[in-house]
C-alpha cells in the first residue's frame, strides 16, 4: 500500500470530523492539525519503541578550550546516546553529564546539550576524539506540494500538423529561353499547384489553358496545358480565401502572377487575361518569371526544382517552399509562400498570407542571407546572463511589389520589433506590410552543449530549426534550411523523380 | 513572453516564483514529452527559470505539463516509519477540529485510546534488542534542551 499523501490525510481527517462537505475549516488548518497529530504519534512511537527513529550523527573534536563542542544537526529533536570511537574495538559510551557542576570533572567524560544548539564533551581536556551521536530527529511535517503548471495555451486547431512533405523534380528538358514559358517552368508550376490541391483543402473554381476557360483543373494535364499561358483559380475550403495563379506569355516577356483575394474573390478574365479582385495582392512579385527558377539568369538551363507543400489539418494554412539547384549543385530556397489565417496583422485585421522571397535574380543562399553565422554585437535576450542574437532579417516585402534587402543581417539593436503576419520581425522603419523573409535564431536553440540536441527534433546533426517568418523549417545545418535529406525528413519521404 | 519549456538546459515556467530556497529541492515533471520524472534543482536563475543537476532535453511544454516541488523540510506523504499508524494522527486532528466546534468527539476519543494501545503493543513481542526506556527532553534530567 502506498504511503498516504498529504491530500489523503487531509481527506481522512475531514471524513473523521464530518467536514468533507462542511467546509468550516480550511485545508491549511486541517493540515496544521494533521501535523500536530503526527507529532503526537511520533512521540508515542518514540516513547513506545525507543530507538525506532534513531539517526546517527558523526563528529570529531580536537579537544581543549574552544574545541570541545560542535553544532547539532539541523533536524535534532533529542538525544539517545553518544559513542566515542564508534565502529572501532575501542568504542565506548559517553554518558550524559550527571550535572552541569561536574563539567570539569577530569575523571569521567560526559556529553551535554546546550541551548545554542551544540553538543559538548566535558571536560574539554578529554574531548579529543571521534564521536557518534545517536539522536531522534524532528518529526517530519506534511505539506502540500507547490504546483507550477505550464501556462502555455493548448495548441490551436489550426496548428500545422505534419502532412507528408511533397517534392517534385522537374523534367530535365532544355527549354527555350525567352518568348515562351519553358517546359521546366510550366512543369514545375503545374506540379506545384497539383501538390497544393492534393492537400484537399483547396478547390478549383475555374482554369484556363490559354485557349479556353473551364470549371475544372486543366493544369492537371501538366506543363503542356499552360505552356502558352493560362490561369488557375481556387478557393480555400476552410477560409474562403481565393488564389489565382496566372501565366501570361507576351512575346519575349513572361509574367507569372501568384495572387490572393482574402474576401472578394476573382471574377472576369479571359483565356489569356487574368480574372481580377478588388482586394487582391501578390504572394510573389508580379513581374517576370524568375521566381520560378528558370535558370536563365545564371545560364543553368536544367535547374532542379522541388517544392514542399504543407497543409494544416483544419485547412486554414498552406505553406510552400521552392528549392532550386543550379548547375554547380548549389541548392537554395527560391520561394516561400504562406497562406495563413493570422489575425491582427499589420495592414489589416485579417491578413491571410505572407509570401515572398524573390530578390531580383539573386538566390537566397547568398552568403549574406542564409549563411548561418553569428556576427556582430550581441544583445541580451534572456535573463540567464547569456547574450545572443535574436532575429536576423535578410529581406522584407513592403507589399507594393518592392523587396527591400536588409544586408547584412540586421540585429535587433536599434530596430523595431513587429508582430505581423510573418511572425516576430524587425524593421528599422515602417512595419513591413506583408512581412519579411529572413530568419530567426534563438540562443536557446543553438547554444546547447555539444552532443545535446538543442531542440528535440531528433536530428543527429544537432536538432536545429530555422524560422522563415512564421514558418519553421527543420534544419540540419546545411546551407539550405529545410532542404530534403535531413534525418527527420529523409529523401524517401518525398515523391517525384529523383534529382539526377 | 516565451513559452514554458526547457531551453538550453534551463527550465522556464512563466507561473514560477522560484527563489534560492528551491535550490536542492526535488522537482517532479509530469505531462512532458521528454522530461517526465524527478529533477534536483541546481540553480535558480530567475523567478521563472531554474537549472537542474541533470541536463534535461529541450522542448516547449504543452499546457498539460506540471511541475511540483515539495517545500523544504516537508514531506508529501506520511513516512514509512509512521504510515501504519497514521490513523492515530488523523483521529487526533479530527478530535481537535470537533472540539474546536464544540461538537461531540467521544467516539473518536474512544477510537484514539484503542489506537494508542495498538501502537504501544505493536512491538511488544519484539525481542531483537533490550528494552530501552525512552529519553525524552522533558523527562530526562540531562540530555534535553534547557534541562537545568
Amino acid at each position: 500500500m502506498a504511503n498516504k499523501s498529504t491530500s489523503d490525510v487531509i481527506l481522512a481527517i475531514r471524513q473523521h470530523s464530518n467536514t468533507v462537505n462542511r467546509k468550516v475549516v480550511t485545508d491549511d488548518e486541517v493540515l496544521a492539525r494533521a501535523n500536530e497529530g503526527l507529532w503526537e504519534l511520533y512521540d508515542l512511537i518514540d516513547g513506545a519503541h525507543g530507538t525506532y527513529f534513531v539517526k546517527p550523527f558523526a563528529f570529531s573534536l580536537t579537544g581543549g578550550y574552544g574545541a570541545y563542542k560542535t553544532a547539532l544537526p539541523a533536524d535534532f529533536y533529542h538525544a539517545k546516546a553518544v559513542d566515542k570511537s564508534p565502529d572501532t574495538s575501542a568504542m565506548s559510551s559517553v554518558d550524559p553529564l550527571p550535572s552541569f557542576a561536574e563539567r570539569n570533572n577530569t575523571r569521567k567524560r560526559g556529553y551535554d546539550l546546550e541551548d545554542v544548539g551544540n553538543i559538548s564533551i566535558y571536560p574539554p581536556a578529554l574531548a579529543q576524539g571521534d564521536y557518534r551521536l545517536l539522536y531522534i530527529p524532528k518529526c517530519p511535517q506534511l505539506a502540500s506540494p507547490i504546483v507550477v503548471p505550464s501556462t502555455n495555451p493548448p495548441p490551436p486547431l489550426s496548428s500545422p500538423l505534419p502532412i507528408p512533405a511533397r517534392a517534385m523534380t522537374i523534367l530535365k528538358v532544355t527549354g527555350t529561353p525567352g518568348g515562351t514559358l519553358t517546359i521546366n517552368q510550366a512543369d514545375m508550376l503545374a506540379k506545384n499547384e497539383t501538390a497544393i490541391l492534393s492537400l484537399g483543402t483547396w478547390t478549383v473554381l475555374r482554369s484556363s489553358n490559354g485557349t479556353a476557360i473551364t470549371s475544372t483543373n486543366q493544369w492537371a494535364a501538366g506543363q503542356t496545358a499552360i505552356a502558352q499561358g493560362g490561369w488557375l483559380q481556387m478557393v480555400n475550403n476552410a477560409t474562403g480565401v481565393q488564389r489565382l495563379v496566372f501565366v501570361s506569355v507576351r512575346g519575349s516577356w513572361i509574367e507569372v502572377q501568384n495572387l490572393i483575394s482574402p474576401a472578394v474573390g476573382f471574377t472576369g478574365g479571359t483565356a489569356i487575361t487574368a480574372p481580377t479582385a478588388s482586394d487582391s495582392y501578390f504572394v510573389t512579385p508580379g513581374v517576370g518569371a524568375d521566381w520560378l527558377g528558370t535558370g536563365n539568369s545564371d545560364g543553368n538551363v536544367n535547374p532542379q526544382l522541388r517544392t514542399l507543400v504543407w497543409g494544416s489539418v483544419d485547412g486554414t494554412k498552406t505553406r510552400v517552399v521552392w528549392f532550386y539547384t543550379n548547375l554547380a549543385g548549389v541548392t537554395t530556397i527560391k520561394s516561400v509562400w504562406l497562406f495563413d489565417t493570422v489575425g491582427g496583422a499589420v495592414g489589416g485585421p485579417w491578413v491571410p498570407f505572407v509570401g515572398m522571397s524573390w530578390d531580383n535574380g539573386n538566390d537566397l543562399a547568398a552568403a549574406t542571407r542564409f549563411t548561418y553565422a553569428q556576427t556582430g554585437s550581441l544583445i541580451a535576450t534572456r535573463t540567464n546572463s547569456n547574450t545572443a542574437e535574436l532575429i536576423f532579417v535578410s529581406q522584407e516585402n513592403d507589399g507594393i511589389g518592392n523587396i527591400n534587402d536588409r544586408l547584412p543581417q540586421d540585429q535587433v539593436t536599434n530596430q523595431y520589433v513587429w508582430l505581423n503576419g510573418a511572425g516576430l520581425t524587425i524593421s528599422g522603419k515602417a512595419p513591413p506590410r506583408n512581412g519579411v523573409l529572413g530568419w530567426l535564431t534563438d540562443q536557446w536553440w543553438v547554444g546547447a552543449p555539444a552532443g545535446v540536441p538543442a531542440f528535440p527534433d531528433g536530428d543527429t546533426a544537432g536538432g536545429r530549426f530555422i524560422f522563415i517568418g512564421q514558418m519553421m523549417l527543420w534544419w540540419d545545418g546545411s546551407a539550405v534550411p529545410g532542404y530534403p535529406g535531413s534525418v527527420d525528413h529523409p529523401e524517401a519521404n518525398f515523391y517525384g523523380r529523383a534529382a539526377s | 513572453m516565451s513559452l514554458d519549456g526547457v531551453y538550453g538546459g534551463t527550465f522556464l515556467f512563466n507561473a514560477g516564483a522560484f527563489d534560492q530556497s528551491y535550490v536542492g529541492l526535488t522537482m517532479t515533471i509530469t505531462g512532458s514529452a521528454h522530461n517526465n520524472g524527478t529533477w534536483t534543482v541546481a540553480t535558480v536563475l530567475a523567478p521563472t527559470m531554474l537549472t537542474t543537476v541533470a541536463t534535461p532535453t529541450s522542448e516547449t511544454f504543452t499546457s498539460a505539463v506540471v511541475a511540483t516541488f515539495q517545500p523544504p523540510g516537508t514531506l508529501g506523504a506520511v513516512p514509512d516509519t509512521m504510515n501504519d499508524w497514521v490513523l492515530y494522527a488523523e483521529l487526533y486532528a479530527a478530535i481537535t477540529i470537533l472540539d474546536k466546534q464544540n461538537l461531540d468527539s467521544t467516539a473518536l476519543k474512544e477510537r484514539l485510546v484503542l489506537e494508542t494501545k495498538r501502537i504501544q503493543q505493536a512491538r511488544a513481542g519484539r525481542r531483537d534488542q533490550p528494552y530501552q526506556a525512552p529519553m525524552r527532553p522533558r523527562r530526562v534530567r540531562h540530555g534535553g534542551w534547557g534541562s537545568y
